[in-house]
């Protein structure tokens, strides 16, 4: 069995991995694998959380598994809306590179 | 266990469900073949705008039924009746979700009002706009009256999913995509945050109720850096400097209408939120110090920056956008009072009433936008404004008295906004410097809002541009906004008395 503690060192490694996915990475499908990344390595530590619990408070242990399903509902309606956007921007742009969307500034 | 729902349980989700259920009605009636023909977006598609409003209208009224948000809350004995928890304790029924309810209905009416004949003008005219803007009024009104981590972060992310979409709703735009890739990205990031630090605070409390921000626990460590996470979410949503970065694109790129719509009832519905988490985690007293100290630097840089980047813009919708940010510092002020929760426990209200006004002037000054920019991106520059007063009285009168009142000028309901803030600021005590940069801010603002004033009365035209006109939603929608914002400065009291109640329907 793992332990909590190693449960969410995995899950913090996979949050950064995310944060600087989306801050370092070029390519916007990159970037939305990324932000995916960051809200799984949530659910990660939700889940641990809410095994941490089972010894004590039943209730309180399935309400991590719980939040942990609503996340990935989230997550997949996420997807859906940064993928059309994704195609919006390359329709327009040609590119799906972050750094070409600079038309706007100041 | 099984649910038994009772009445409470409906009163408190009915101007919800009336909402989402206008946005379904709209996409539906848009299926249908009109004179106009089959889905013609050139057209002003009223039956739309119809249904919308009465939908909008319909939820108003929805919040008055017996045992609704604000059933009572105008009643003279204080409190208002009716706060109890409903849905296991997802959702709350009191006057404060009801009080911001009222502001998001009816900013979604104004902004139906207004939106009809700027993208028809636009050959951008869809279902899907109206469709989207319910949709999402539906989720901020569920964010404002959420207690519980699952149902603040449903919602927030329900809403945030529906204004992604409108940002880059004129497809054809290259800043349309540009604005709403920008939105999506740091948008999502920082749900990211809002997540992480929602599951610590699980983690460190077992529980996701908001009540839990208050509790002592094993772990105050893991709760604070929770908190702090959950703050940083909002920071984003809202558009505090420093997290303020996609706010001027997003803005730029979206149609004038649904940047008006983005800005009031995105940030009426954080806020809300904002302010019950700050309420929550203030009285129970495990939250740090630091934290209060932390929301009020990020006021201060709020205020300070928002109002010094928007002094050199000359696109009208990013002044607006960099305005924008200041008003969330000018916001954060009653949120830092509320986290601290002294000398009263009413100091939160001074926000309830900033955004109703923020509602009247700033759906007002992004409807003359879009009716001078009339779809194209060129008009949006200051230049555009020089001698508008000559060709169009009333749309010029209603600018000035927007943009008056975002400068908080005596005569507005933005002066009485300012006022009620600052003067909670001082008599807090420890937070008054507060009250003195949110002046100086003010002060500095009063530049960049008389630009576009200036050039609508004193400048000559360049060219003749046409506007939308004699489109009578976009008229309405004027006369409203100008009306409220002057007549509130004379009758604020009762709406501010009305916020002081709902305040007090969450700190007791």
């Amino acid at each position: 069995m793992f332990s909590l503690t190693s449960c969410l060192y995995i899950s913090a490694f996979l949050f950064s991995t995310g944060v600087y996915g989306v801050l370092g990475r070029r390519n916007i499908l990159v970037v939305l694998m990324s932000l995916e990344l960051m809200l799984n390595a949530v659910n990660l530590a939700l889940v641990a959380f809410g095994r941490a619990y089972a010894a004590q408070d039943l209730a309180a242990a399935h309400t991590g598994q719980i939040f942990a399903l609503m996340v990935i509902a989230v997550a997949a309606a996420e997807a859906a809306v940064g993928l059309s956007i994704v195609l919006l921007v390359w329709r327009r742009w040609q590119s799906i590179d972050v750094r070409d969307l600079c038309r706007m500034h100041g | 266990m099984p649910i038994n729902l009772v009445s409470a349980d409906y009163a408190a989700i009915l101007p919800a469900v009336i909402l989402i259920a206008t946005g379904l009605a709209v996409l539906i009636a848009d299926l249908f073949v009109t004179d106009d023909g089959y889905d013609n977006p050139s057209s002003e598609k009223s039956h739309l705008v119809w249904i919308g409003v009465c939908g909008a209208a319909l939820a108003f009224a929805a919040l008055f039924v017996p045992s609704g948000l604000l059933f009572g809350a105008w009643s003279e004995n204080g409190v208002a009746s009716g706060s109890e928890v409903v849905f296991l304790g997802a959702l709350r029924l009191d006057a404060f979700g009801g009080f911001a309810a009222a502001i998001i209905i009816v900013a979604a009416g104004l902004t139906t009002l207004s939106s009809g004949g700027y993208l028809a003008a636009q050959g951008q005219n869809r279902g899907e706009f109206y469709g989207l803007v319910y949709l999402g009024g539906g989720a901020m009104v569920l964010l404002a009256q959420a207690t519980n981590l699952i149902s603040i972060f449903v919602a927030i992310e329900t809403l945030s999913l529906t204004v992604y979409v409108l940002a880059g709703f004129f497809r054809k735009w290259k800043l349309g995509a540009e604005g709403a890739a920008k939105y999506f990205i740091l948008g999502a990031f920082s749900s990211g945050f809002l997540l992480l630090g929602m599951a610590f605070v699980y983690g460190a409390t077992g529980e996701i109720s908001l009540a839990a921000l208050g509790k002592s626990t094993a772990d105050p460590y893991l709760m604070n850096v929770g908190l702090l996470l959950i703050l940083v979410g909002f920071g984003f949503k809202v558009g505090a400097v420093p997290f303020h970065s996609w706010v001027p694109d997003a803005y730029q790129g979206a149609p004038a209408t649904a940047a008006g719509w983005m800005a009031v009832a995105v940030k009426v519905c954080s806020f809300a939120a904002l302010i019950r988490v700050v309420v929550a985690a203030g009285q129970g007293g495990v939250a740090d110090a630091a934290i209060g100290k932390m929301l009020a630097a990020l006021a201060v840089v709020t205020m300070v920056l928002g109002n010094l980047a928007a002094l050199n813009q000359t696109n009208i919708k990013r002044m607006l956008a960099y305005s924008g940010i200041a008003h969330s510092g000018y916001l954060l002020i009653p949120v830092v009072l509320a986290f601290q929760g002294t000398p009263d426990p009413k100091v939160g209200a001074g926000a309830l009433f900033y955004l109703v006004a923020y509602l009247l002037m700033t759906i007002g000054a992004f409807t003359v936008v879009a009716m001078v920019s009339n779809g194209d991106t060129d008009r949006e520059e200051l230049e555009s404004y020089n001698g508008l007063a000559k060709r169009q009285p009333f749309v010029a009168f209603a600018m000035t008295v927007s943009l008056l009142s975002l400068a908080g000028m005596p005569g507005t309901v933005g002066f009485l906004g300012k006022l009620t803030i600052f003067k909670d600021a001082v008599y807090s005590g420890p937070y008054l410097y507060l009250a003195f940069v949110g002046i100086l801010a003010s002060l500095v603002s009063v530049y960049y809002y008389l630009r576009p004033i200036v050039a609508m009365y004193f400048r000559e035209e360049g060219e003749t541009i046409e506007i939308v006109e004699n489109n009578w939603g976009v008229k309405l929608t004027l006369v409203l906004t100008s009306f409220g914002t002057i007549a509130l400065f004379f009758c604020g009291k009762s709406v501010h008395e009305l916020s002081v109640r709902s305040i007090q329907s969450i700190t007791g």
